[in-house]
């Protein structure tokens, strides 16, 4: 196998940074910030305005952008920016690992960690969860290194990310404590037979000067975590942190953990595929490398799966995709004589995997109806099937499983391996690239996906549109007219609202009458003055309860679901109007 | 059950890890800190915290905590660190030690538990548990520190509130509700008291031991006899309880014919109520409704017309029995803390130098800030104890160095470079807190005319006197070293002193405060001359109090003169006497005991009340601290060294004091639990503010609702102090426009509450909506709370709330309206 260092490393991870810029950046501000981003986009944006908010776990993604805001503006793209460029760079994590898992899965690492749904998704969101990962495995890298200072300012900056970092430290360290208790148990099995060391120094986290390490990030926190002493809070707030995480086990999300796993097989096949192969491979082969690796998977996947949030599977797709480089950069030795054979198998199996694609689409497209009995003319009659398309479906899945077994038996195993490996390989990345772009909210706008646990409101640039035109219709300035927002507890609203004088309340003042008012679906406002209003669809919660199988499937391929929509009305005082002002001029 | 759990737990950590920083820090002392690790942990990890949020850089939440805990780990590691083989030397030789600490903790902290669970009613009656509560959830709900008023809208607690900040630090970190918090505080401040109690004596005993030539950890004494100082110090009460018991069994009684009793022994020793005949049938246990709470008040102060006036005089076990949260029982666990403090510089710890520009300190860096903190703690845990455990450190300083380099008067200089120094810097450490404090003390005045009778001083003290006596008696007889005539003229000289200030400053308000003469000579009904003489006659009548203190008084100071003079002429000598240097220091702790005792009868600090009631209260609850450890080595020194017929004696002696000293908590326990059960074993809780639900139960649910919302001005009705008033403020946390008035008075200058009164009722009576909505506008209200209350203390119009309000709350007789 050749685990040479490739021609053009540096160059490759280059273009694997803007490859992941490119899934990151792209229209990174046209879908609106959902509400848990709103909450911390507006702590950003309170920052930048000098004022002192009290501030959530997420210090380092809250401060950093309330940079960004203070230097440029407060809207989509910035309040998504940091995390974006972050997440971007996680790519060059590989990098300082391939001593450890060699140059080329290092690589092919650095462009899955470019394109990958998963980490793409979280990258576009407003929040500190892709910081954490980046941050935390750049501190690993670093301190791997013995760059001590280094390693401090990114477990720093890694502290001040938020609740993911201590779910991904817990995993770790979890990983690590079974990684002694094998090693300690292995030894004791041994007895008198000599045991590789590396397999009780199973640390992360190899001899380092600690000292410098330790200023370093106590320099990061406390600078960092207080923006230079501009938002002193943040020095405790960064702490709020481990008790959020802890929270989370307590009070669990909506998310069950079956809808977790099947989020994973959703958006990670081609990672699971591979890894599948490697974690045989690594077994049969007994490799410390694959197992150890394995088992970080293993915590991670299960952490994640009870803690209820899909963003915490990003810990488990860490070390998943590393499990799939090992094994697609095996694939890549494929002698010049076994080419034709190779490709004819991906051929086959590709034009297979097409076909089961196609049915299921259909299956999609209308779940129901597909399990009505169908008329199928077979061996010169006409045969009553039901649910003739999982039927298909079954028979295309067999006939894959039949022409890999005779391409094994009757050609060789190697070329079965490789022609499945790439054929599938092909098929899934093609999905997953697809599945990365549909994450990033950009194929889109209304589907739904599992990355977030509350949706983007569904009619947020429409209603700023209205709110824009009535003010300018009013003051000739779209930005003037304050708004009175009354029983709607949602900072996303508050956020596509950030540049007007807006007020929040749970009653209006019967007394008095404001300009407009967004409130949630009522018939009257039961003020003095007249109002017009227009209904906007905001928040939609997938009904979760009622979700079948065949809306499983449907949502695998069209990322809809049953959801139930919030409508809030924008009412608007009668004379604002122009049509209303002209009447009134009227003699 | 949880919640103890979790605050177990919590409370043992913290103690685990401060214990390397308290290690480094009780260089001087056996235990090292271990068994006041606890208490010093929790007094840093508030300070970090408290200091952090009002400055800023915390936020009051668990992030803010964790930044305290993280200092705190951080501190605690690098004495780790610097002195890992010592630690882990002293752990192995020590287990026996540690052991018994986290036994000792454990019950204690359960045991308080269960009888805080059997009556853990956050009532109106008899104590200030709402005004605790509602500092605790103010606490909990600012934002931002200097935490809110919850009584005074728009204004920051004026009050020494750090334990409130650290009941709300423990409620927050384990998700504990206030009402929980509140009990669960005081079952922890008696445990760390216990244990504190217990450390402090060992120490004391095992240094004794060691002075005998003999492995302190070997010794009986240390380990068995430390637990006399939690017994004196935590559960032997006054003998008020012993008095109750004798006069419900009509002991001292003559029943006459006619079905009256008459007595001259209970009309001599007037103690209230109980000059009052027993009631029929006799028993030994007294059963009057409320009876226990007569022990605090023994001391009975009469003005020159006879009147009455009430005085508390409370200890130790009655705080807890009461079950009151208030800052002397706060401080308690922390003034054990100060005076473990005193007893590691005594015995020549924190060694070095320091440099100030007007002197050098014979103390290191280290030392001094740790004394400032301690102090500046207690200052703002309870204020009144600054002054006596001030006193008991740089006393401590002053004998140390007299041991070291011999007395002159340059020991004197030495006091003071230690005083006003770590005076300053304890005051600048905590001073965010005294930016917002508007303490109400109005000065030291004179107290002419009430002095305290010889038969109350030996009910309030004699459980404790009489092993005191018999101390002194032994340091004599075992010729401790003792200058007699220093003693006596220095403890007279106090006396002379003490009039003379009377005078003094009597001439002075005469002369420039004549306002604050006049209306107690005209109350008296008295020229000035016929006032003083009155009230020295009476000082005449009533001297078997001072009596009592000048012969506590005089052998002490003369022990303490002594041991000085000797170690000038001979300090080997001295060394090896029998006499350890914890007899010294011990005599030291009763001489300013005594004084505390002596004070008030010359002296008291002007505030509200006009007269010593405060004063009294609260030197006498530092006296008897200091007191009852004192009594807890004499008893276990004496125990251990009297031999044959004296030993025996002795014996008999001190368990027939213990035992009527224990006679109040034995009888007044299972009165104030009723005998430790609960109206159904199901409902035995923790949660002091669950008897609402059926005492108050819409109120109730308005109460848990309001707990939700977000911070905002409360209107409820306000009335009188001790009664249900201010509920939902008390509860929510929620600041009020004006809670209890009396207590508002109390801390702040009573013009800041203004007209609220008077708006508040014209809030609710008004039918003009715009007369309403001026008042709710001038106080930004929020909430406004229309319940049995308001309409029973105001003619409530209803009709404007309703018409121009939405209710956001409503069951049964309580609606909540928000303000738009």
């Amino acid at each position: 196998m050749n685990f040479s260092r490739p021609k053009n490393e540096g160059w490759l991870y280059w273009l694997a940074f803007l490859v992941a810029l490119g899934f990151r950046i792209i229209q990174l501000g046209a879908s609106p910030l959902t509400d848990s981003e709103a909450t911390l986009a507006l702590q950003a944006l309170h920052i930048a305005q000098g004022k002192a908010p009290l501030l959530g776990p997420q210090t380092g993604y809250i401060l950093f952008t309330g940079i960004l805001f203070a230097v440029i503006e407060g809207t989509n793209f910035m309040a998504r920016f940091f995390p974006a460029m972050i997440g971007s760079a996680l790519v060059f994590v590989p990098y300082f690992f391939r001593e450890k898992i060699k140059p080329i899965p290092a690589l092919i690492l650095a462009f899955f960690f470019a394109i990958d749904p998963g980490l793409v998704a979280l990258s576009r969101q407003a929040n500190g969860t892709i910081l954490a990962v980046t941050f935390l495995l750049f501190a690993w890298g670093m301190w791997r290194h013995q760059r001590a200072i280094s390693a401090g300012v990114f477990a720093g900056l890694a502290l001040l990310s938020g609740p993911s970092f201590w779910a991904g430290l817990l995993a770790l360290g979890l990983t690590w404590v079974f990684l002694q208790g094998m090693g300690t148990k292995r030894m004791a099995n041994a007895e008198s037979k000599i045991v590789d060391p590396s397999l009780v120094s199973t640390s992360p986290f190899p001899g380092l000067e600690y000292r410098p390490a330790l200023i370093a990030l106590l320099v990061t926190l406390l600078f960092g975590g207080t923006l230079f002493f501009l938002s002193p809070n943040g020095l405790s707030a960064w702490l709020s942190a481990l008790p959020a995480y802890l929270k989370g086990w307590t009070s669990p999300s909506s998310m069950t953990p079956g809808r977790m796993i099947v989020a994973f097989f959703a958006y990670e096949p081609l990672g699971i595929f591979l890894a599948v192969l490697s974690l045989i491979r690594g077994y049969r082969t007994k490799s410390r490398r694959i197992l150890r690796t394995g088992l970080w998977l293993g915590v991670s996947l299960l952490l994640a799966i009870f803690y209820r949030q899909t963003s915490e599977l990003v810990w488990a797709i860490i070390p998943l995709l590393t499990l799939a480089a090992f094994e697609l950069a095996r694939a890549f030795n494929i002698f010049a004589e076994e080419r034709v054979e190779v490709g004819v198998v991906v051929l086959a199996l590709m034009i297979l995997l097409a076909y089961i694609w196609f049915d299921v689409s259909k299956i999609a497209l209308d779940p129901s109806s597909q399990l009505a009995a169908t008329t199928l003319p077979l061996f010169g009659r006409n045969i009553q099937i039901s649910g003739a398309p999982y039927v298909i479906l079954l028979g295309a899945i067999l006939i894959i499983i039949l022409c890999i077994s005779f391409v094994a038996f009757g050609w060789s195993v190697r070329t079965a391996w490789l022609g499945t490996t790439w054929a599938f390989v092909l098929f899934l990345g093609v999905y997953s690239l697809a599945a990365a772009w549909g994450s990033s909210g950009v194929r889109s706008p209304n589907g739904l996906e599992l990355w977030t646990l509350d949706p983007a409101p569904a009619q947020a640039n429409l209603l700023r549109a209205s709110v824009d035109d009535i003010s300018e219709f009013s003051l000739g300035h779209p930005d003037s007219q304050p708004v009175t927002i009354m029983g709607i507890d949602s900072p996303a609203l508050e956020w596509i609202l950030q540049n007007r004088d807006v007020e929040v309340v749970s009653e209006l003042n019967p007394q008095l009458a404001p300009s407009i008012v967004i409130t949630p679906l009522m018939n009257d406002l039961g003020l003095p003055s007249a109002y017009r209003g227009q209904d906007f669809t905001w928040r939609q919660r997938p009904l979760w309860e009622g979700i079948t199988t065949p809306d499983w499937i449907r949502w695998l391929v069209f990322r809809q679901l049953p959801r139930d929509n919030e409508t809030i009305i924008l009412w608007v005082r009668d004379d604002l109007f122009p049509d209303a002002r002209e009447t009134s001029q009227q003699p | 059950m949880t919640a103890f759990i979790s605050w177990y737990v919590l409370i043992t950590l913290l103690g685990w890890l401060t214990f390397p920083l308290a290690y480094y820090l009780f260089p001087a002392i056996n235990d090292r800190g271990y068994t006041l690790a606890r208490a010093f942990g929790l007094l840093i990890w508030a300070y970090i915290f408290w200091l952090f949020a009002s400055l800023g850089i915390a936020q009051n939440d668990v992030g803010g905590l964790l930044l305290g805990l993280v200092i705190l780990g951080g501190l605690s590691i690098w004495a780790f660190v610097k002195c890992q083989s010592e630690i882990r030397d002293w752990l192995s030789q020590n287990r026996r030690l540690i052991l018994t600490t986290e036994s000792f903790f454990l019950i204690a902290f359960a045991l308080m538990a269960f009888v805080r669970a059997t009556n853990p009613e956050i009532f109106t009656a008899g104590g200030e548990k709402w005004m605790e509560t509602a500092f605790i959830t103010a606490i909990l709900h600012s934002p931002t520190f200097p935490p809110h008023d919850p009584w005074l809208s728009g204004y920051a607690i004026s009050y020494y509130y750090f334990g409130y900040v650290m009941t709300a630090m423990l409620a927050r970190f384990t998700a504990t509700s206030a009402s929980v918090a509140h009990n669960l505080m005081l079952s922890l401040i008696f445990s760390l008291s216990a244990i504190g109690a217990y450390g402090l004596l060992y120490n004391l005993l095992s240094a004794y031991i060691q002075s005998k030539g003999r492995d302190q950890r070997q010794g009986v004494l240390p380990a068995l006899g430390a637990f006399l100082a939690p017994l004196f110090l935590l559960i032997v009460s006054n003998l008020e309880g012993f008095f109750e018991s004798l006069h419900r069994r009509g002991l001292g009684w003559t029943f006459n014919a006619d079905g009256t009793a008459t007595s001259s022994f209970w009309h001599w020793l007037d103690l209230q109520v109980l000059t009052n005949p027993p009631a029929q049938p006799l028993k030994w246990v007294p059963d009057q409704f409320f009876w226990w709470w007569r022990a605090s008040r023994v001391l009975q102060d009469y003005d020159l017309n006879n009147a009455r006036l009430e005085v508390i005089d409370e200890f130790p076990f009655f705080s807890y029995l009461l079950g009151d949260l208030h800052p002397h029982v706060l401080a308690m666990p922390f003034n054990l803390l100060a005076i473990a403090i005193a007893l590691n510089i005594f015995f020549g710890g924190w060694r070095g130098t320091m440099d100030l520009f007007f002197g050098q300190l014979r103390i290191n860096k280290t030392g001094f800030f740790t004394i400032a903190l301690v102090l500046g703690g207690l200052a703002f845990l309870n204020t009144w104890d600054i002054l006596f455990t001030a006193a008991l450190i740089v006393f401590s300083y002053g004998l140390a160095q007299v041991r070291e380099a011999g007395w002159s008067w340059e020991r004197i200089a030495d006091i003071l470079l230690l005083g006003i120094p770590v005076g300053l810097a304890a005051f600048l450490m905590y001073l965010p807190f005294y930016v917002g404090f508007d303490s109400q003390a109005g000065g030291i005045v004179p107290n002419f005319m009430f002095v305290t009778r010889g038969a109350h001083l030996w009910v309030m003290w004699g459980v404790l006197l009489i092993p005191l006596f018999a101390y002194l008696i032994y340091l004599w007889r075992t010729k401790f070293p003792a200058d007699w005539r220093t003693g006596i003229f220095t403890a007279v000289g106090i006396l002379i002193v003490l009039l003379l200030a009377m005078f003094v400053i009597s001439l002075f308000a005469l002369k420039f405060k004549p306002d604050l003469i006049k209306p107690v000579l005209e109350s008296q009904g008295r020229a000035v001359n016929v006032f003083i003489a009155d009230s020295m006659a009476r000082r005449l009548k009533y001297s078997g109090s001072l009596l009592t203190l000048l012969a506590l008084l005089i052998p002490s100071f003369a022990f303490l003169f002594g041991a000085g003079r000797f170690s000038r002429e001979d300090e080997a000598d001295l060394q090896s006497r029998p006499h350890s240097q914890s007899s010294l220091f011990i005599v030291l702790l009763l001489s300013v005991g005594t004084l505390l005792i002596l004070g008030p009868d010359f002296l008291y600090l002007r505030d509200n009340f006009g007269y010593r009631i405060n004063t009294v209260f609260k030197f006498y609850y530092e006296a008897w601290i200091l007191l009852s450890l004192v009594a807890a080595f004499a008893a276990a020194v004496m125990l251990f060294e009297l031999r044959g017929s004296g030993s025996a004696l002795y014996a008999i002696v001190i368990i027939i004091v213990i035992g009527a000293g224990l006679v109040y908590p034995v009888f007044s326990l299972p009165n104030k639990t009723n005998n430790f059960k609960a109206d159904h074993p199901e409902q035995r809780t923790l949660n002091g503010e669950a008897y609402l639900a059926n005492s108050m139960a819409d109120d109730y649910q308005a109460i848990q609702f309001m707990k939700q919302l977000d911070q905002g001005v409360v209107a409820e009705a306000v009335k009188d102090s001790y009664s249900e008033y201010a509920r939902i403020s008390t509860f929510t946390g929620l600041p009020a426009v004006l809670g209890w008035s009396n207590h508002e008075g109390q801390w702040r200058d009573l013009s800041l509450q203004g007209s609220r009164k008077d708006d508040l009722q014209t809030l609710y009576t008004t039918p003009d909506w715009v007369t309403a909505q001026e008042i709710i506008d001038r106080y930004n209200i929020r909430y406004i709370v229309v319940g049995n209350l308001e309409r029973t203390t105001y003619q409530v119009n209803e009709e404007k709330f309703s018409r121009f309000l939405k209710p956001i709350f409503q069951q049964g007789s309580i609606t909540i309206y928000e303000v738009p």
